[in-house]
């Protein structure tokens, strides 16, 4: 485990505490069983010492887009401790990678969406991007669109919260195709984490090629009933590429919903990870969780771990968990051959049939782009 | 001129001996209906025709238009010209119907080495197909056969039919859960397919098929051959008689 830095600056949400105790907390969470455990398949500490070099005048902000109406607001250590209303305590044992690159960051790009606004939002990353902090409130719809630039950097981390109150629907397209294998050893890193209010509902289009090495957690808290939380992923991991996909769906309020369907294809010698966990607390009756895991190995040699987790603490509730590993289904490459279509060229229809059919959204266009010219060299001859 | 000449034809599937001394020929022109039990090969036959990975030749010939057959793949076949309409059509979630027959008819172009098809008229010939045979043109967007009632997913083997042009169209059971009126919209869809350069051999359990297309031979197939063949009057005769007389 990379050694924590000083932070470049002491954010004020560490008010209350000192940074020996947070180190200190950090560093029992860094060694707990149940982090070893999330980290099984990806090294973290390549990602760690790639964080620690990272310091806050290279961040960049990775809002491009942001319709009239709303402001950004830079918070360092001199704003006021707005992190209050996260649950850090629990970030700190969840996922202390995260508080780690929290610190390094020293500020955070803070939005407070007050009134639906007109278009969407754009986040593109380049470089090292400032974490962000999306507060929506009650009855807003907010569109996010986030992408990342062509010239993605060759270690790129990233953080965003999405806070989403009352009533509030957001629908957040995320493509995550920066991989560029002409950038040895590049490393991404993408944390996302949602919490929703009273019948929020959130709407998480992804799609993603690998990395050298990729991780990326998505943590979402139903938190008030009738919450909703939709996952829709679609990932082409080509030849020796990473993808790491810890997904936690929690539901600590009754009559919350969530469904994800994930979808991933591996070639040869890529390595996919899929983690699903599913937590029902207690005393949340009328729970509906839902998720779907599907993987397809194009190559002779492919490693893919789906890992499907259940935690259920209340008995009236519906959750279905599946997951699968396979190939490509002989009755529809016969259908394409009995029509005269050449095995690889039925090959890459159903791959990107089996991905389109986990795809939607404003960035599925080009992320379906992406995945036809990717597979056309996969399964090439 | 010969279409096609299977010789005693055996054939296994999963290890199982299924086809035993099938021989059938067919011309240029002609239109063979296939009648027999339930289990009796006829789908083991179509499968085997299409080359269908699993399904073992071990012993006789297919010859196609003279042509010795037993090396050729599925996709090979296709585009030499036959054409299998299946018992039970698959879906494919996420391929479009339309993405679909342009693929299979850039593959034909692509193997005979022609021009790549223009998009726009494969367009417009699969919507005037999709018409012609009472399926709504939207249906074109959808994944293939997905969430197709069974009539709606035999009428779209017939679309695929009449767009590739095969030489030999095979057709499964294509009658199966057809309403009276699909079954008319299938059948006028077949004898518009019907030339002196094709031949076409239908697969059916119904003699109500045959009122619509007319077909110039009628075979039985019982335990892995043909035990009886005649003209249409045989399939008067088997509705009536069953088959447990043949066998
Ligand atoms: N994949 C398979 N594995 C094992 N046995 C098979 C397989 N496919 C077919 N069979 C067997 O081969 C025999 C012939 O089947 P086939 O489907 O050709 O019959 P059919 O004449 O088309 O019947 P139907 O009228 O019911 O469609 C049956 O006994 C069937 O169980
Ligand atoms: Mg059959």
């Amino acid at each position: 485990m990379a050694d924590l830095e000083a932070p470049v600056n002491t954010p004020a949400w560490l008010s209350g505490k000192s940074y020996d105790e947070l180190q200190t907390a950090l560093a029992r969470a860094q060694q707990s069983q149940a982090h070893k455990e999330r980290w099984k398949y990806t090294k973290v500490d390549k990602l760690l010492a790639g964080l620690s070099r990272q310091d806050a005048s290279n961040q960049s902000s990775c809002l491009v887009d942001i319709p009239g109406g709303i402001q950004v607001q830079r918070l360092t250590d001199a704003t006021q401790n707005f992190l209050s209303s996260t649950d850090f305590g629990s970030l700190i044992e969840d996922a202390p990678e995260v508080v780690n690159l929290l610190l390094q960051a020293g500020a955070i790009d803070y939005i407070y969406v007050t009134k639906t606004p007109d278009a969407c939002l754009v986040l593109e990353h380049t470089g090292q991007s400032l974490p962000v902090f999306i507060r929506v409130a009650e009855n807003v719809d907010l569109k996010i669109l986030e992408q990342q630039a062509d010239t993605l950097s060759k270690s790129h981390q990233h953080c965003l919260w999405l806070q989403q109150e009352a009533s509030s629907r957001v629908i957040h397209a995320r493509n995550n195709l920066g991989w560029d294998q002409e950038q040895d050893g590049q490393i991404l890193f993408r944390h996302l984490q949602v919490h929703l209010a009273r019948d929020a509902v959130y709407t998480l289009q992804n799609h993603s090629v690998g990395a050298a090495t990729h991780r990326q957690n998505i943590h979402i808290n139903c938190a008030g009933p009738g919450a909703h939380a939709q996952l829709l992923s679609a990932s082409l991991v080509p030849e020796k590429a990473h993808l790491d996909q810890q997904i936690t769906v929690q539901h600590t309020a009754p009559h919350s919903t969530s469904r994800q369907t994930v979808h991933n294809i591996a070639g040869q010698a890529a390595n996919v990870t899929f983690n699903g966990r599913i937590h029902i607390h207690a005393h949340c009756p009328g729970v509906q969780a839902h998720l779907s895991n599907k993987n397809l190995g194009v190559a002779q040699q492919a490693n893919i771990n789906t890992k499907p987790e259940l935690e259920i603490y209340t008995d009236d509730v519906q959750c279905s968990h599946g997951a699968t590993v396979g190939q490509l289904d002989e009755n529809h490459l016969f259908y394409c051959a009995s029509r005269g279509i050449n095995p690889d060229l039925a090959k890459q229809l159903l791959s990107t049939a089996f991905l389109n059919t986990a795809s939607q959204g404003a960035l599925a266009e080009t992320a379906m782009a992406t995945f036809a010219h990717l597979s056309e060299r996969m399964v090439g001859p | 001129m010969s279409i096609l000449n299977i010789s005693n034809l055996h054939a296994e599937v999963a290890g199982q001996p299924i086809l035993k001394g099938l021989s059938l020929q067919v011309n240029a022109g002609e239109v063979h209906a296939i009648m027999g039990p339930n289990g009796s090969g006829k789908s083991t036959l179509a499968n085997v025709l299409a080359g269908r990975p699993g399904y073992q030749v071990t012993s006789g010939s297919v010859t196609f238009q003279d042509m010795d057959i037993a090396d050729q793949e599925a996709h090979e076949r296709a585009v030499a010209g036959i054409f299998l309409a299946f018992q039970y059509p698959v879906e494919i979630p996420g391929v479009s119907n339309m993405e679909f027959l342009k693929a299979a008819l850039e593959s034909h172009a692509h193997a005979k080495g022609g021009n790549q098809p223009n998009a726009a008229g494969i367009i417009k010939q699969a919507r005037e197909l999709a018409k012609s045979l009472d399926l709504n043109p939207e249906f074109l967007k959808r994944g293939v056969n997905e969430g197709f009632s069974g009539g709606e997913k035999k009428r779209n083997e017939i679309l695929q039919m009449l767009l590739l042009e095969p030489t030999l169209a095979v057709l499964d059971e294509t009658d199966s859960g057809l309403d009276i009126d699909a079954l008319q919209v299938v059948a006028n869809g077949v004898n518009k397919f019907r030339s002196q350069d094709n031949a076409v051999i239908l697969v059916t359990h119904y003699q109500r098929l045959l009122d619509h297309i007319q077909p110039d031979f009628v075979h039985v197939l019982a335990d892995g051959k043909i035990v009886q063949s005649g003209d249409k009057t045989l399939a008067l005769e088997l509705e009536e008689k069953g088959y447990a007389w043949l066998t």
